[in-house]
């Protein structure tokens, strides 16, 4: 078990945070002591606590769940418990609604907190470990989806991984079948926005305007029927990467609007009048002859044209 | 040489000073000297829980070690509590100077069984070994019978041997190299 993860022990009372952190300590933690809130948050800026133990009463300032919610905001991934010396029923269950993993009073029995604190720690030690695993699986996937002896698809394979980590914008041209998206996913998931979004949207099922607010989004009222604000496909890929299907179908007005997100990753909902700005990777395919398009030559093979 | 003290807390049986004494010369090899007995700190007493905080005895033992003192290890009959937990069966200072061991739960009368003193002694030596264990940085082990594994109850401490495993014996030797 990594027992080096830390543990933060928050007490106005400093000999319960003392005698605590000595007893974590002796089962080979590290462990940090805070002797209210605003330390409290100024340490887990810092540090990544895995485990934190707050009491309740706090007097001045913050108290034990103000403290709790806003260093699960700093550290979403911390477990907080709550230690308190007065329990109610009513803070017990407030504890648990704001977040807190365990709501425990003090006195204690040592067997319940050393089994608490390890279960929490085997837990997170799952957590990483799937984490690591779903990243081994990550790196696989492009072995094991995309099957070739072809030395031109494997030299399009080494492309995708030289550019997964680029936020540049990339093109895949080629037929229908040859696995354009397939490859974009080999791109993303080879990235480091594999933990991030991909989403698919294939331009040439939609129509103009119902594919402009399926990109973009729509705000409350924009047309009949837009009864609230809806989140575009943009936006749910913000972090990750948007792969857009049959590119070479959209319609001029489309191609303009899509310019402006490629150049300044920004657009308008429709029928809004705020801003949206998106950190969001383009991938783009078409199996239509680039030539014809842009008067240039092409390779009549799959390929790759990153823009910048 | 630096020497380790033992030393009593209140009222101890020198008995059970020897058999600390023992446990210790076992496993490391410092002059062992006795200090004369402490009076338990009358801040240390908890009304309410009546039981006495380990904090304050153990800061008393801190400020009572001799200057050659390389360990202080207190042996108390006191019952032993730090504010979040019910109980201690002892407790030190990772990689400090300061051990402490009470013998209130290790007596088979606290569980309302007839006296055992070879039972008690042996508890005695494993506790000892295992605060002592944490002075030279040991933190507590996944071996089952080695002295640093963690004891939340009476039958833990019994699980246990008298010994360090292989692992923890090695680190201590380690720890002592570098004294």
């Amino acid at each position: 078990m990594k027992k080096n993860w830390p543990i933060l022990v928050v007490d106005d009372e400093e000999v319960m945070c003392e005698s605590m952190a000595a007893w974590l300590r002796e089962d080979g933690y590290r462990v940090d002591t805070a002797p209210n809130g605003q330390k409290a948050l100024d340490l887990a800026k810092s540090t990544d606590y895995v485990v934190c133990f707050i009491d309740l009463k706090m007097p001045g300032g913050m108290d034990g769940i103000e403290t709790m919610m806003e260093v699960r905001r700093i550290r979403p991934e911390a477990s907080v418990i709550i230690i308190t010396a007065y329990a109610t029923v009513d803070t017990a269950i407030q504890a648990m609604k704001e977040g807190a993993l365990e709501y425990i009073v003090k006195p204690c029995n040592p067997q319940e907190i050393s089994m608490l604190v390890s279960r929490i720690m085997k837990f997170k030690k799952l957590e990483s470990e799937n984490a690591i695993l779903r990243k081994r699986l990550t790196r696989q996937y492009r072995h094991h989806d995309i099957i070739t002896k072809n030395p031109r698809m494997e030299e399009i394979l080494a492309l995708t991984q030289e550019i997964a980590s680029l936020r540049s914008t990339a093109l895949i041209r080629g037929e229908s079948g040859t696995g354009k998206e397939l490859v974009a996913r080999a791109i993303h998931f080879s990235g480091n926005r594999s933990e991030k979004p991909f989403i698919v949207v294939s331009c040439a099922a939609l129509t103009e305007t119902l594919l402009e607010s399926e990109l973009f989004g729509y705000e409350k009222g924009a047309f009949t029927g837009a009864n609230g604000q809806v989140k575009g496909k943009f936006e749910l890929a913000d972090g990750g990467t948007i792969f857009l299907d049959e590119i070479g179908d959209i319609s001029p007005k489309l191609q303009a609007d899509l310019l402006r997100v490629l150049q300044e990753r920004r657009f308008y909902r429709v029928g809004g009048n705020q801003e949206v700005e998106v950190d969001v990777r383009i991938i783009a395919a078409t199996n239509r002859t680039w030539r014809r398009r842009c008067g240039k030559a092409d390779s009549g093979r799959i390929c790759f044209i990153a823009s910048t | 040489m630096n020497a380790l003290y033992v030393v009593a807390i209140g009222s101890v049986p020198e008995r059970a000073l020897q058999w600390a004494e023992e446990a210790a010369a076992e496993w490391l090899p410092l002059p062992l000297r006795r200090l004369q007995a402490l009076a338990i700190p009358e801040t240390a007493y908890d009304t309410k829980r009546r039981q006495y905080q380990s904090v304050e005895i153990m800061k008393m033992l801190a400020q009572s070690a001799p200057r050659d003192a390389i360990r202080v290890l207190g042996i108390t009959e006191a019952d032993l509590a730090i504010p979040a937990l019910s109980f201690l069966f002892g407790q030190a200072q990772l990689n400090g100077p300061i051990a402490l061991v009470s013998l209130c739960r290790l007596h088979q009368e606290f569980y309302g069984l007839p006296a055992d003193l070879d039972l008690l002694r042996e508890r005695t030596g494993k506790e000892v070994l295992h605060e002592l264990g944490h002075t030279f940085g040991l933190t507590h082990c996944s071996e089952r019978e080695c002295a640093m594994s963690l004891a939340t109850h009476i039958e833990g401490v019994d699980a246990k041997s008298d010994r360090y495993c292989a692992r923890c014996g090695l680190q201590l030797v380690e720890r002592f190299a570098s004294l």
